[in-house]
């Protein structure tokens, strides 16, 4: 009777274990999904930018007619990406970075561009773009790095296996920004 | 360019004709004046004014020049930003300041005066042991009872006096950075002050007992995007009694932000409040997508989560909660109150540890010192005035 009891305590104990992994595998991943919303939000907040900033632009410096183009171009590009394909879309939206970096830089070239309060406006609310769309980067990578730590160690990824929870990818930055950001602090008081 | 005057009104001029710092040193030197002279009137420029457009060029030159620490300059003002709400200005403590200053010239004209009074007070115990033998009333006072705990009283005198000569000390530090940066300063214990933060501030001020505010500055701080409006203090309090008492300084910082926040709440460090109110807490709590930052704070507010999750979420964009770690990281545990236009934390420790300073050896401020505190604010007020641009 008494080794009954323990046999059963003992398959109680594994319930248990087996589901608080199960759970923590569940909102793990849940957790990539919102973070991964999060830089949606600001991806698209600077899609919605964009086409203010090219007529913007045109307006004064219609020889950069070129970089103007490539902008569009990216944009488009980057709204097409499917879902779910991270690789791809880290790659657009780098596009999309390195072409903004270059417009601003040429508009150093015309004082009339720069003076505009409209044109100062953009570049203000796309810098702030900039800074949340790298937090939101960064916050996801620090939730896909716990994920991926859940399905590979012991011995959650006996559960991760069986119920088909897989490693997920990192947004990855461009390698300017490799050299400058961090990721997620760890904080340990 | 023959007066020190003389010297700083014509680089003045130069500035204000658009010349650059780089080309107003230049035409200083090639006039005969010496680099460090002119480098020394700019820095006196750049302390003094407040109007002038050029300011952040030449704080940048002379950041570069190694003169100044960055970021700060002082701002000529008549009130300042207090979170309490109080009217203060640099006259407010005029009187306290001059006293601080009082007694260190004091002792600075006789340098030998603190080792002096400390020896002769360290004699007091020296000399009851000393007269023991020989007075009875003595002798019968040291074996009456079995009771010995009255000979620390002795002491009592000269352990007071080491304690003051080192508050002054850390009160001169931190009055000279005040002056530095035109901050007002205070170092006097109020516990008026924190009676009126403690009404505003409850959650964090209202805590243990023998409340009292304490080294205070208040100022403003030249971040990296904005200016912004500060207060900071020390918040002393008690908590137990007899034995078990404990006495904690936590170091305040408030920052005055340029809107309204639509919702009022409170970060703590996770894992502080006890797991049996977490667990009824669990319902109200609010997560953000970041693990990382749900693992190290836990949110308070007032009122259905329904209704304020949203609004708190989005004061809590992936900017500001990447620095809240980051502070986090670099600070240790901190609390932090969202609150109108206020952003209050609430620091473990003090600003200044370790002082290097000492009277007793030579009576002036150490270098040192004033580094480590400059460094400290500046860190501080750096890292937290750099949320501020995310939550306008």
């Amino acid at each position: 009777m008494n080794f009954f009891l323990f046999i059963l305590g003992l398959v109680a104990l594994v319930g248990v274990i087996y589901t608080i992994l199960y759970n923590g595998l569940v909102s793990a991943r849940q957790k990539v999904k919102e973070a991964w919303s999060g830089i949606d939000v600001q991806l698209k907040r600077r899609y919605d930018l964009i086409p203010n900033l090219v007529k913007t632009v045109k307006g004064y410096a219609a020889h950069e007619k070129g970089t103007l183009e490539s902008l569009t171009q990216a944009r488009a590009a980057a709204m097409a990406v499917p879902k779910g394909h991270i690789a791809e879309k880290a790659s657009a939206e780098n596009a999309i970075s390195g072409t903004l970096k270059t417009l601003f830089a040429l508009a150093e070239n015309y004082p009339d561009l720069k003076a505009s309060s409209n044109f100062h406006e953009l570049q203000v609310q796309l810098a702030e773009t900039e800074d949340q769309i790298a937090s939101s980067r960064r916050i996801y990578n620090g939730n896909v790095t716990e994920m991926n730590v859940k399905v590979e160690s012991f011995p959650s990824n006996i559960v991760a296996k069986k119920h088909g929870f897989t490693k997920e990818e990192f947004f990855d930055l461009d390698e300017g920004e490799k050299e400058g950001v961090k990721n997620v602090p760890q904080v340990k008081f | 360019m023959n007066t020190q005057l003389g010297i700083r009104k014509t680089l003045l001029n130069q500035l204000k004709n658009k010349k650059s710092p780089a080309q107003v040193l230049d035409l200083a030197v090639s006039a005969g004046v010496s680099k460090d002279d002119a480098l020394r009137e700019l820095e006196a420029i750049f302390r003094s004014e407040s109007e002038y457009t050029f300011l952040p060029v030449l704080g940048s030159f002379l950041q570069q020049q190694k003169k100044i620490s960055p970021l700060n300059t002082p701002v000529s003002f008549s009130e300042v930003w207090d979170p309490a709400g109080e009217k203060i200005t640099k006259k407010t403590f005029i009187g306290a300041t001059k006293k601080l200053l009082t007694k260190y010239q004091v002792y600075k004209e006789n340098p030998g005066l603190i080792r002096r009074n400390a020896i002769l007070l360290g004699l007091i115990p020296i000399g009851f042991f000393v007269l023991m033998p020989l007075v009875p009333a003595l002798r019968e006072l040291l074996f009456s009872g079995n009771d010995f705990n009255w000979i620390g009283f002795l002491f009592l005198p000269v352990i007071i006096y080491l304690a003051r000569i080192h508050q002054l000390q850390r009160d001169l530090v931190k009055m000279v950075v005040a002056d530095e940066y035109g901050w007002v300063y205070s170092s006097e214990k109020q516990k008026d002050r924190w009676s009126k933060l403690a009404g505003i501030y409850p959650h964090l001020f209202d805590k243990g007992s023998d409340q009292n505010i304490q080294d205070e500055f208040w100022g403003k701080f030249r971040g990296k995007k904005q200016t912004v409006d500060f207060w900071s203090g020390i918040f002393e309090y008690t908590t137990g009694s007899g034995k078990q008492k404990t006495v904690h300084k936590k170091t305040a910082f408030a920052l005055h932000l340029n809107t309204v926040l639509k919702s009022n709440f409170r970060l703590e460090p996770e894992g502080d409040s006890s797991s049996f109110f977490r667990f009824f807490r669990r319902k109200k709590e609010i997560d953000t997508e970041s693990n990382a930052f749900n693992k190290t704070f836990a949110v308070f507010y007032n009122g259905k989560k329904q209704e304020k999750q949203l609004e708190i979420i989005k004061i809590l964009s992936p900017s500001v909660q990447v620095r809240l770690l980051e502070i986090a990281n670099r600070e240790g545990k901190f609390i932090i109150q969202f609150q109108k236009d206020t952003v209050v934390f609430i620091f473990q420790g003090l600003l200044l540890q370790n002082m290097k300073s000492n009277f007793f050896k030579k009576v002036s401020l150490d270098a040192r010192d004033k580094k480590a505190i400059n460094e400290r604010i500046n860190r501080i007020l750096d890292i937290t005035s750099d949320i501020l641009p995310f939550l306008d």
